[in-house]
């Protein structure tokens, strides 16, 4: 009698729980369709001839075209801008990276009076929250009056300017994560304090770099605002070029187009974010706690 | 340095305290000396942007006309009073606590489903991350063309189940849902790793004791695990609530604030009428007011961060 009644209780609860595993599966799924759906439904319009795009109800199998890649990629001068993303971003995290590796350095290591430091480092952090309409206005007049408008150079400085402190941030954390002693040892074998840090600690904290570099790169690439307003036709990186292929105005002209440009435009973050989702992870989350 | 100068201009008390002067003002320099170039920076790129505009934004200029005059607050009270200026500042608030509210939730239950391990968490995990790592205009392209009205998908999809969609973006009510679901989409996952990382660091043994006292999961998530993450709840709210009200590049690709101004956010209403008609200290005045709001936030941020750190 009593071992029926558990043979039931148990009974029951494994079929809770393959109750309980099947709603599992489906909300993960659900949420899984939410999160990449998109993604597949741009990549698919790239590949739709016009007539497809068109198709009622969506066409999910065709035959596919590379047309409009062709278009973006050979007849545009898309690649140009692409260049001139890359540069913008490449030179951003070189400068970004020694300058905040400098100011965390002091921030983390400096003798001077603990609050003064901690007042400035919480003045930079500070900065991160400062929303680019507000400045743009007035860089856009400052920038126009000294003719630094449509240049590289001023993009690549507003960039570093907004990567400062978050990048200040992290590197200081992993500073502060290392252990002074093997630094000091090899200041008493003769090694400058520059060295020291450059022969000991710098490698030490290599992957917390590494991790540092890719959110600047990926934000960097990312820039839109400053972009739109500060650059022409000279400097016009990816971001805003990515407009001429817009449907606005003449409707049902160039979608295909647009999705091939937003790909191109979200292959870079989205390869480093698949590789290197590891440092990623460590940035993004201490990036998000400190600042 | 000193002594150097002694010995050269014996007796010339003149040429004495300059170089005293410089070696007090390097010495005084010294230990910020290799925090000069990023403050440098800032100071420039920044602050002194941020001073221009805050005395732009007390006159009259324009970059259409020639000439300033002093006029006080009178843009302040212009902004304050202007019809268009609160639209858009309900709008930002509607936009950003919709998108902050829906992420958090959706982003929690994530979290909640991601905690436990099971075959493929990994890759599971890398790809639900996926949509934060796009480029926010590439968001704004896909969402654009999802909600197109002549080949829409989501119509489309809509239709087959029977539902006639609306024209996405092109009226009111339904263009501010669909950017506040292109927000939603790109922003949970970032509530997901954040929150993730805080469910996997609770202390094992506080839950154990719990489920041997016989707690049951909604028990356990209400009165252990919540209370627990209250502080980190709070920050990742405050970041996304801040950053949300900066909302611009997948707005602006997406309906470039219409119809209308039905989606203007703020910056984007500052943008839209500053630059164009270059009246650039009326627009300097609202996003001094801009600021003021993001500002408060911010501290209460940064307050909570720092209580956060000391506990």
């Amino acid at each position: 009698m009593f071992k029926q009644k558990r043979v039931n209780e148990i009974n029951q609860k494994t079929s809770q729980q393959t109750v309980f595993k099947v709603g599992f599966v489906i909300m993960l799924g659900v949420i899984l369709v939410f999160a990449l759906f998109p993604l597949l439904w741009i990549v698919l319009t790239s590949v739709k001839t016009q007539r497809d795009l068109f198709a009622l109800p969506p066409l999910f199998i065709f035959q596919p075209t590379l047309e409009h890649w062709h278009t973006v990629l050979i007849e545009s001068e898309f690649l140009h801008y692409y260049r001139n993303s890359l540069v913008i971003s490449g030179s951003t995290l070189i400068v970004v990276l020694v300058v905040a590796t400098m100011a965390a350095y002091n921030l983390a290591r400096s003798q001077y009076a603990y609050k003064i430091r901690e007042n400035i480092a919480f003045f930079i952090l500070s900065q991160r929250m400062m929303p680019p309409v507000a400045i743009i206005l007035p860089v856009y007049v400052l920038f126009s009056r000294i003719r630094m408008l449509d240049r590289l150079e001023t993009l690549i400085l507003m960039n570093v300017a907004f990567n400062l402190p978050l990048s200040i941030w992290m590197i200081r954390g992993f500073l502060e994560s290392l252990s002074v002693e093997i630094e000091e040892a090899a200041i008493v074998d003769g090694c400058s304090r520059l060295g020291a840090f450059i022969r000991v600690g710098l490698p030490q904290m290599l992957p917390g770099l590494l991790s540092t570099a890719l959110l600047v790169f990926i934000y960097t690439i990312n820039e839109f605002f400053f972009a739109l307003i500060l650059s022409g036709t000279r400097s016009r990186p990816v971001s805003v070029a990515v407009q001429l292929f817009l449907p606005t105005g003449v409707r049902g002209t160039l979608f295909g187009e647009a999705a091939v440009a937003s790909i191109l435009i979200m292959l870079p973050s989205l390869i480093f974010a698949m590789f290197m989702q590891r440092y990623l992870v460590t940035g993004i989350s201490l990036g998000a706690i400190k600042g | 340095m000193d002594s150097q100068f002694n010995t050269y201009s014996s007796g010339v008390g003149v040429m004495l305290w300059p170089g005293r002067l410089l070696s007090k003002i390097v010495n005084l320099v010294k230990p910020y000396l290799l925090i000069m170039p990023a403050m440098l920076i800032l100071a420039g790129v920044i602050i002194y942007p941020l001073i221009f505009s805050l005395s732009k934004s007390l006159t009259d200029f324009n970059l259409g006309m020639p000439g300033e005059v002093f006029i006080g607050l009178k843009n302040y009270i212009t902004a304050l009073n202007d019809q268009a200026f609160r639209e858009s500042l309900g709008v930002s608030l509607l936009f950003s606590l919709c998108s902050t509210g829906l992420g958090l939730a959706l982003g929690f239950g994530t979290a909640l489903l991601l905690q436990r391990d099971f075959i493929g968490k990994r890759l599971l995990t890398i790809l639900i991350i996926l949509p934060m790592m796009v480029t926010p205009v590439a968001v704004g392209i896909i969402w654009l063309l999802m909600f197109q009205p002549d080949f829409s998908i989501i119509n489309g999809l809509l239709g087959l189940i029977g539902i006639n969609g609306p024209i996405w973006l092109q009226n009111k009510w339904s263009a501010r849902i669909a950017v506040i679901v292109a927000d939603v989409w790109q922003w949970t996952p970032f509530f997901t790793l954040i929150l993730l990382g805080g469910l996997l660091s609770l202390p094992a043994a506080v839950i154990e004791s719990a489920k041997v006292d016989g707690a049951s999961g909604f028990q356990l998530l209400r009165y252990i695990k919540v209370p627990m993450m209250k502080s980190l709840i709070l920050v990742v709210l405050l970041i996304r609530l801040i950053d949300s009200f900066k909302t611009f590049d997948s707005i602006f690709i997406m309906t470039n604030g219409g119809p209308g101004s039905a989606t203007e956010v703020l910056s984007l209403h500052i943008y839209r009428s500053g630059l164009p008609f270059m009246n650039i200290s009326y627009a300097s005045a609202m996003s001094y007011l801009f600021l003021v709001i993001l500002i408060v936030t911010t501290t209460l941020l940064i307050r909570q961060l720092r209580r956060a750190e000391n506990v």
